[in-house]
């Protein structure tokens, strides 16, 4: 009875061992993995690869069927009138709406078999991410293209870039004229006057988005200044002290949460933002990804900073 | 004649000397740089010149009160739940609330309830969810300590799989992660001012039964001949002890190691006798993660740390040092 | 009119219950869930109050199973038990509780408390035991300093004693044992054991106990359970119960019988004939290496039950036999000196000497100053074994004088190759 009693005991403790052991690998694993997955989520915002765009190597023939590895980039590709070109995309690629009919070749991961399976002549992937993909393409003999879409200026290019492969009509310049419109619209009737944000992208724990962050480059572009834009790190937990330090004139929520929540945490009362009600929730999903709806999400927050000066797309679209 | 030496006296001393001195500096240090003659203010007449600097001070001792609470629900619960099981490997989480809390959170975050009353609130119907149905299986079957680990291991490894559906499947994956991390800001007025009552509550009728714990060590059938039925008050203990670290983890997410490593620290130092044990557990608890919350919103500017990384980073070693140390090899490593 | 009545019949109940037997069994049996057979079969017997019952048996017959159904502890037994003249199913374990204390077979291991700490338990909640009750028993037991000692550091004898404590501290009208002693030596079973016959006599507890150790069982108590296959066989005073006959059938059940065993005896082997004088297992070792080195062994004079005794019925030396814990009777004494006359070699191994087994040490009176028989002693020191008060080393030193000493089993192998 004792002997069995204490074989037992060692087989729980070794049980017990193995699930620790796994748990703590997994938020390990979680916690190198949740940028990973922000990357992807939100389209990539790879600050540090050099703003250079194009193909990878270059295309003597025109690509005819292509793959995308991600939603930004399948944006891109329906912007540039590539669309019907597009056999596969990911499951995540829900924008413009005709991606959803597009047979699927994965998630965050790739499914080799599918993706053999369309013979595409090119995949288009986002620099800095998938690299292992990259080797993996090209063992099997398939052309890769990455397009960088770390800034406003990169997609951009990344775009015009697209564009040149694949010999579509359409490039960026259209989409360039409309964000130099927007951005002296925005200077002409906000001249100097610029609205501190504190961006939050999620509440529990208070997480928000630091320098290197694209939307960092957004909220700029729409006249606000990132109360954590000289932190070096693209999401950040914060520290609610630093919050209140820096007293922002506007709170941004980008998460669904309701804006009392915020208002009623200790110490936010004294917030100007919380004071004037400046607590604002925002459709996270324009300003995450890095492709031609940068323009949108530009004109939505500035009109969520600036509500007594509106500017309608319209006004975009006119030349000034 | 006094059969109780000083000894365990000094120890809450010195203890309840390192939980002052956290709190004063938890206090005093942070993010922002607030002037020494406004700390002095705060602590003189209860009032900063500059509201600015008031409001964070104010914050930041709600913020330590938290981590005090937290750190010493964790760990009491972590001595209830080692003493009630008979396994020094036990935790609060191993009878599946972690897990539980994990997954029905992910659940509410997913399905777009994203304030934080509302994940805590999923958070804590997942944690008692969880370790109710590792009860009622372990006690349909036959009740006994091992009957229960297992099915909270089962339990908890199956929950964690669903979890990890939810997360893949789930356009919030990245949220359910931040949320996964655990940490100790106040989100909810009166948030921490009922998590204290209750806490010390529970805490308080454990206290009162404590020789109960310390019988459950003996012979089985020694217990049965004092006339205790010790499966009543293990379930009874563990359903508080539950009650407790549900109620903490659904309000800080996942801070692990604490509800581990204290326990053991405070039985290494102060012995197995429950009166002293649960206390100085209470108390040590409270301290370490003061430290620990510390260290997590100072090391770096603008970034308040996971606090869960740090309690790994900075109890490990300390609880490594403390077993090196020890000088009673017999015991502490046997299952009781 | 009735409530007279009623107050007479509460007082019959309670006169009657407190001239009632502490157990009283009549037709008791149990059986494990799942299992096919009755692990006890039908017992009956009463224990009176105030008396000390020793519960013996081989391996598996069923002693801790009949303890457990004492202790409550295995419920939903067969037949009836009554305790205190209350049938024990129909008691509450708190209940139970208040009249009955218990010693497991194990000590508290892994407990890390200090025996004050411990001793404050012994009534569920601290508050209900005395410290001056505490220092007393301690004091009683002249285990005073070990008040702050922790269990899991004590010896097994300061262990045993602190559990003891315990039990008292319960104040029980019984005390049941499972085993109390042995893991204990000789020395720290007669400590335990006479403390506990102390304080059964003074407190008038009654006392059932398991034990292993037939002479033990066959010295303290009043009565002895002989119990196999799950059923009582002998429940009589210890004279009763242990004698060859009883025991024979139940430790050996068809092993060789005494006549057998001496016929084997007589049997000259290739070697011939060592004779070792032992007893409580110090000479299992020797006998052992004697029969691998292809000699006949004889023992004596061995009690029935001892552990020799019980190694050498296993392994078929002959020996001269004693009735347990008696006195060395005149014949047995000749016929032992008869063997050690035909055997080449005597072996005295170290073993406990009491003034009942003092008469094996004579044999270096009759013998003659030169072998054969030649003398082959075990070295080391005596004292701590002689519970004569010297009359034994007299003899030792007489012994030593004529014998070949050894001191490990290698120096004794290399005498006893001597032997040509």
């Amino acid at each position: 009875m004792t002997k069995k009693y204490s074989t037992l005991n060692k087989i729980t403790t070794a049980l017990i061992m193995a699930v620790y052991a796994s748990c703590a690998a997994a938020v390990i694993a979680g916690a190198l993995y949740a940028p990973c997955a922000a990357l992807a989520e939100n389209g990539g915002q790879t600050a540090s690869l050099p703003q250079t765009a194009g193909s990878r190597d270059g295309f003597e023939t025109v690509p005819v069927t292509i793959v995308s590895t991600s939603p930004a980039i399948t944006e891109i590709l329906f912007y540039i009138g590539a669309g019907d070109k597009l056999k596969g995309v990911t499951t995540l690629c829900d924008y413009p709406p005709q991606a959803g009919e597009i047979e699927k070749i994965g998630d965050l991961n790739i499914n080799y078999e599918k993706l053999l399976e369309l013979k595409p002549d090119a995949v288009f992937i986002m620099k800095g991410l998938r690299a292992n993909e990259i080797e993996v393409l090209n063992s099997f003999g398939i052309k890769s293209i990455e397009l960088d879409l770390s800034s406003i200026g990169a997609i951009l290019d990344s775009i015009d870039a697209a564009a040149a492969a694949l010999k579509t009509t359409n490039n960026a310049s259209e989409l360039r004229k409309q964000l130099k419109n927007l951005s002296s619209l925005i200077n002409k009737k906000q001249k100097n006057i610029m609205r501190s944000v504190y961006f939050e992208i999620w509440g529990d724990p208070p997480m928000t988005i630091g320098g290197p962050s694209f939307i960092n480059e957004i909220i700029t572009l729409a006249h606000g200044i990132n109360i954590f834009n000289d932190v070096n790190i693209e999401n950040l937990s914060v520290s609610l002290e630093k919050v209140i330090e820096n007293n922002p004139e506007v709170i941004i929520a980008a998460y669904n949460v309701k804006t009392s929540e915020i208002a009623l945490r200790p110490g936010f009362s004294t917030l100007i933002a919380v004071k004037e009600t400046n607590i604002i929730k925002i459709d996270y999903n324009i300003y995450v990804r890095p492709g031609p709806r940068i323009l949108d999400a530009v004109l939505d927050l500035y009109n969520k900073l600036f509500p007594e000066a509106a500017i309608s797309s319209e006004d975009v679209l006119t030349d000034n | 004649m006094n059969s109780l030496n000083f000894k365990p006296y000094l120890f809450f001393a010195t203890a309840a000397l390192l939980c002052a001195g956290g709190v004063f500096l938890s206090f005093s240090l942070g993010q922002a740089s607030v002037p020494p003659g406004e700390i002095f203010n705060y602590i003189l007449f209860k009032q900063a010149a500059d509201p600015r600097y008031h409001v964070i001070l104010k914050m930041r001792l709600v913020r330590t009160a938290a981590a005090f609470i937290t750190g010493a629900g964790l760990a009491f619960s972590g001595v209830v739940y080692q003493s009630s099981l008979k396994n020094y490997l036990a935790d609060p989480f191993m009878l599946g609330i972690s897990a539980g809390a994990a997954l029905f959170s992910a659940l509410a975050i997913t399905l777009k309830f994203q304030s934080s009353f509302m994940i805590s609130t999923f958070a804590f119907c997942g944690a008692i969810f969880a370790v109710s149905a590792v009860m009622a299986v372990s006690i349909v079957k036959k009740f006994s300590s091992y009957n229960l680990i297992l099915t909270g291991i089962a339990l908890n490894s199956f929950f964690s799989s669903f979890l990890t559906i939810v997360m893949y499947l789930s356009k919030d994956m990245q949220n359910i992660f931040f949320w996964l991390m655990g940490s100790l800001d106040v989100k909810f007025a009166g948030q921490i001012f009922y998590t204290y009552i209750f806490v010390i509550a529970a805490a308080a009728y454990i206290l009162r039964y404590s020789y109960i714990l310390d019988l459950l060590k003996l012979n089985e059938k020694t217990i049965f001949s004092i006339g205790i039925d010790q499966n009543y008050y293990k379930i009874k203990f563990l359903i508080i002890a539950s009650l407790i670290s549900a109620l903490i983890v659904s309000q800080t997410g996942i801070i692990g190691f604490i509800g581990l490593i204290v326990p053991h620290a405070a039985r290494l130092i102060i012995g197995d006798l429950h009166r002293l044990l649960l206390p100085f557990s209470f108390l040590l608890g409270g301290t370490m993660l003061i430290y620990c919350d510390l260290i997590s919103r100072t090391a770096a500017d603008s970034i308040n740390f996971p606090i869960g990384i740090i309690t790994s980073l900075v109890g490990a070693p300390f609880f490594i040092a403390l077993l090196a140390g020890r000088r009673n090899p017999k015991g502490a490593g046997s299952n009781g | 009119m009735d409530k007279i009545f009623n107050a007479d019949a509460a007082a019959d109940l309670k006169v009657r219950q407190n001239g009632a037997p502490a157990f009283y069994a009549a037709g008791l049996s149990y059986r494990f869930d799942g299992e096919k057979d009755d692990i006890v079969n039908g017992m009956n017997f009463e224990i009176e109050a105030g008396s000390f019952v020793s519960i013996v048996g081989p391996n598996g017959a069923g002693k801790s199973t009949v303890l457990n159904i004492m202790l409550g502890y295995n419920k939903n037994y067969g037949g009836r038990l009554e305790f205190f003249g209350k049938e024990l199913s129909s008691c509450r374990p708190d209940e139970l509780a208040l009249k009955r204390a218990y010693i497991p077979q194990q000590s508290e291991e892994g407990l890390r408390l200090n025996a004050y700490e411990y001793l404050k338990l012994a009534n569920a909640s601290p508050l209900n035991t005395k410290d001056r009750d505490i220092d007393e028993i301690l004091e009683k037991f002249n285990i005073s300093h070990l008040k702050n000692h922790d269990i899991s550091l004590m010896s097994g004898g300061e262990a045993r004693l602190t559990q003891l404590a315990f039990a008292l501290l319960r104040k029980p009208e019984a005390l049941l044992l499972d085993e109390p002693v042995s893991y204990l030596d000789y020395k720290n079973q007669q400590v335990f054991f006479n403390i506990l016959k102390k304080e059964h006599e003074s407190r008038k507890i009654t006392v059932v106990s398991i034990l292993h150790d037939l002479d033990l069982a066959a010295y303290y108590s009043d009565k002895i359970m002989l119990v196999n296959d799950g059923r009582l066989l002998k429940f009589a005073p210890p004279v009763e119960v242990l004698n060859y006959k009883t025991l024979g059938s139940v430790f050996f059940a068809g092993a060789s019988s005494l006549a057998a065993a001496q016929s084997e005896m007589q049997r000259e082997s290739g070697r011939g004939n060592i004779h070792v004088i032992c007893g409580g297992g110090s000479g299992e070792k020797i006998i052992l290496k004697l029969l691998e080195l292809n000699f006949n062994v004889t023992c004596g004079v061995l009690n029935a039950g001892d552990s020799d005794w019980r190694f050498c019925r296993a392994n078929g030396a002959a020996m001269v036999e004693e009735e347990p814990y008696r006195p060395i009777t005149p014949e047995n004494y000749i016929k032992n000196i008869e063997y050690i006359k035909k055997s080449r070699a005597v072996v005295v191994c170290a073993f406990p000497l009491g003034g009942g087994n003092l008469a094996n040490l004579k044999f270096i009176d009759e013998i003659n100053e030169t072998g054969p028989p030649e003398i082959i002693c075990a070295g080391g020191n005596f004292n701590e074994l002689d519970f004569t008060g010297g009359a034994a080393l007299e003899y030792l030193d007489k012994i030593k004088k004529r014998a070949a000493v050894f001191n490990s089993m290698d120096e004794f192998a290399a005498l006893i190759q001597k032997i040509n």
